[in-house]
């Protein structure tokens, strides 16, 4: 007969869950004494330079005396709040960056409301964008900047550089997805695309609650991976609560996680019929504003860096850009963690921001 | 020891331990001792009155730290049913080992059970199957109307509507006269439009709400239904894998692996229906059913408040739209504004450098055809 598979005796059950208990006790009053401003993220020093509606371009102060001359804009995905790149001191690639010398702009998008519904994707990338671009390019006096877009931030940056390639001397994507039309990504499949079964009907998603919102997407982003997000990572949790600086990291990961900003009406349609279900970045049908995106006239150096364990924008859907831009100095280079790790995992922070530095100075 | 020993003293230790799991998030909270034996239901009783008190206890902290501390204690209970169900299963399998059989096919029976459970508990939370005047009340009873008057109308109707969904003519005549009174204590007073065709419009907006409901009903429901076949599904993925590691002479050491190997399983089995076609089928129906009654309901909505003259989500919207051109509008003139003050202060060659941009590259074949033209010159 086979051995009985779980080997624990029952004294050594009893022991373990009254151990998980009391850690969860005590857990709990640990919690209970950290306020909410002691959860703080995106605290690297920083001026609003320009403001346009909700938006807000923010300039990092320098920490060198002579920061690398062409600055570096970044331009984070709307579905979450720019901070991951800006977590805490030991976990920030702007910091990191920073050290080395560059001259770093982000983009906070805010927080959409009603009023911005019909806000489209002409508005975020010709506009929002390219106004953040032109006031970077003003600030410094120069004709080109260099660009940094993260996951979907990426995807509108390759947008707004192949219309306007002659305001960027380099781009860097990162997470970005290029071929939406990728059966191994899990959104790629519940937003329709490929499989060839009706799923949810965007427009009428659009219709009935206006802008899309933020729980909506992370309830999805949640259900990638339910037992681990949902209960796994809760029990964890118990084993780190006797220490306070470890709780607090954790909080400011799950505040980041939960702060998320609803999607403008009009944009979240497009982005989701265009880029998801028609694939038209790469097809080449895609129009932003009437004005025709081919990732051909990307004819500045390209920086492509991608997550190998990404579960959300699967390798497979950001490695096709080589096929489409028009560039001859194109580099791709990957990490050995997932989409969160690219900004959290020690070990990426101490070969990103570098990569990143070294890749820029070498094209300056 | 056997199989039926062991299943048992493990079912014996996590009683005793769920008991003093329950006791210590007592004294946390409460400080006092149970006034009920019943375990079962002192264990459902003290997961709502820590609860409560965890909210108390953490008031004072931060919202992410209170929404942390929730899903903490939400992460444990959720561990702890887990293995509750778990020891169930053990038994049954022990006992058909004792007995010399097939341990699958205990599997199997248990699994069953636990599915019809699953199910009974889907058909429970859904409307469906029950007849019409008690799914129209059900209806009413979800929906928040907005003036008395109206309100009382549509409770009214709730013996006539199924019948005049139905087609019966009476009761239609019955609703539209209820209507008619109810606008005649408003409205009607002011107004000398016929009646019969402004009820008519809003009964067709509620038979239209309460097909929308019937149908996210069923959406709901069949949902839940896929839900709890691949959760069952999962839980049978793990018996396998453990029994696996049995015949490889491994096994499970303590909770904390049993745990990790149930949420490692039960994301794989997860993720794998979440691909299916059919799941992502069911899926799509559940958020778009949810989707069209939101857009009935805000439909029946609006008639009220536009009954009450407040404004409705489409009148706040159509201003939005408004505001949101005229904001488009006032930038592009500003941006013509400051290109033309460019001009005039510094000459027209400003402006054209301003606005240089490099011609377009000529635009290289789409990927794919390039491949297929490399493939064919080959």
């Amino acid at each position: 007969m086979l051995p009985f598979p779980m080997k624990m005796r029952p004294n050594d059950m009893l022991e373990e869950l009254a151990e998980l208990s009391r850690k969860a006790v005590e857990g709990v009053k640990v919690l209970g004494g950290i306020r909410e401003e002691d959860i703080k993220i995106g605290t690297t020093p920083k001026d609003a330079v320009y403001q346009e509606d909700k938006l807000v371009l923010y300039h990092f102060r320098p920490l060198v005396e002579k920061p690398f001359p062409i600055p570096l804009l970044i331009s984070y995905a709307l579905v979450n709040r720019p901070w991951m790149v800006d977590l805490q001191e030991d976990r920030s690639l702007v910091l990191n960056l920073l050290k080395l010398g560059l001259d770093v702009y982000l983009i906070d998008w805010g927080y959409p409301s009603r009023g911005d519904r019909w806000l489209t994707l002409d508005d975020y990338i010709n506009g929002y964008i390219g106004n953040c671009v032109d006031v970077v390019r003003k600030r410094h006096g120069l004709d080109k900047i260099n660009l940094l877009g993260i996951c979907q931030g990426g995807a509108f940056s390759l947008c707004y550089t192949a219309i306007n390639p002659g305001k960027i001397q380099n781009l860097i994507t990162m997470v970005t997805p290029v071929d939406f039309h990728r059966s191994d990504g899990l959104l790629n499949a519940w937003a329709g695309c490929g499989a060839g079964v009706p799923a949810m009907d965007v427009d009428l998603m659009v219709d009935a609650l206006g802008n899309i919102p933020g729980d909506f997407m992370n309830f999805g982003f949640l259900m990638l991976k339910p037992f681990e997000l949902g209960i796994q990572k809760y029990i964890n949790l118990i084993d780190i609560l006797d220490d306070r600086d470890k709780s607090v990291n954790f909080l400011r990961m799950e505040k980041w996680i939960f702060d998320s900003p609803d999607q403008a009406g009009e944009a979240y349609r497009q982005f989701m019929k265009d880029f998801y279900l028609d694939n038209k970045m790469i097809s080449g049908e895609l129009e932003i504003g009437g004005k025709h995106i081919d990732l051909f006239q990307i004819n500045m150096p390209v920086l492509n860096l991608y997550a190998e364990q990404d579960h959300l924008v699967p390798p497979s859907s950001t490695l096709p850009l080589k096929q489409h831009v028009g560039t001859k100095d194109y580099t791709v280079k990957s990490f050995p963690v997932g989409h969160i790790g690219m900004y959290v995992s020690g070990k990426v922070q101490r070969e990103l921001p570098p990569t990143i530095a070294d890749w820029l100075r070498a094209r300056g | 020891m056997t199989w039926l020993d062991q299943a048992e003293g493990m079912i014996n230790a996590w009683s005793e331990a769920q008991k003093k799991s329950w006791q210590q998030w007592n004294d946390l909270t409460w400080g006092q001792k149970p006034s009920t034996t019943s375990f079962t239901h002192m264990g459902d009783l003290w997961q709502e009155l820590v609860m409560q008190g965890m909210r108390a206890w953490t008031g004072g902290s931060g919202e992410t730290a209170q929404h942390a501390a929730e899903r903490l204690f939400a992460g444990q209970n959720a561990m702890m049913r887990f293995i509750e169900l778990s020891t169930n299963v053990w038994k049954a399998i022990a006992q058909s080992m004792e007995t010399g059989q097939d341990w699958q096919a205990a599997l199997n029976t248990q699994m069953e059970v636990v599915r019809g459970q699953l199910r009974q508990a889907s058909s429970e939370g859904a409307k469906t199957g029950k007849d019409l005047n008690t799914l129209w009340r059900q209806y009413l009873e979800q929906m928040q109307v907005i003036g008395k008057p109206w309100m009382d109308a549509f409770f009214g109707a709730a013996p006539q509507m199924p019948q005049a969904i139905g087609g019966d003519l009476s009761a239609l005549a019955e609703l539209t006269s209820l209507y008619w009174d109810t606008y005649d204590q408003t409205f009607g007073r002011f107004l000398q439009s016929p009646a019969l065709g402004y009820t008519r419009e809003a009964d067709e907006k509620m038979r239209r709400g309460f097909a929308a409901w019937l149908d996210l009903q069923q959406a709901s429901y069949e949902y839940e239904i896929m839900l709890s076949g691949v959760w069952a599904e999962a839980f049978e993925q793990l018996i396998h894998e453990l029994m696996a590691l049995s015949e490889r002479g491994e096994g499970i050491q303590s909770l904390r692996q049993l745990l990790l190997q149930w949420t490692s399983v039960a994301d794989r089995v997860f993720m794998q229906a979440f691909r299916s076609e059919k799941y992502i089928q069911v899926q799509g129906q559940l958020v778009n059913a949810s989707m069209a009654f939101r857009l009935r309901q805000r439909e029946i909505m609006e008639e009220v408040l536009r009954k009450s003259d407040l404004p409705t989500r489409s009148d706040v919207d159509e201003a939005n739209h408004e505001i949101y051109k005229l904001r488009k509008e006032v930038k592009a003139l500003k941006q013509a504004l400051a290109s033309l003050t460019e001009t005039i202060e510094n000459g027209p060659q400003a402006a054209l450098n301003l606005s240089k941009e490099k011609p377009a590259r000529a635009r290289r074949a789409p990927a794919k055809s390039r491949r297929k033209q490399a493939g064919n010159n080959q």
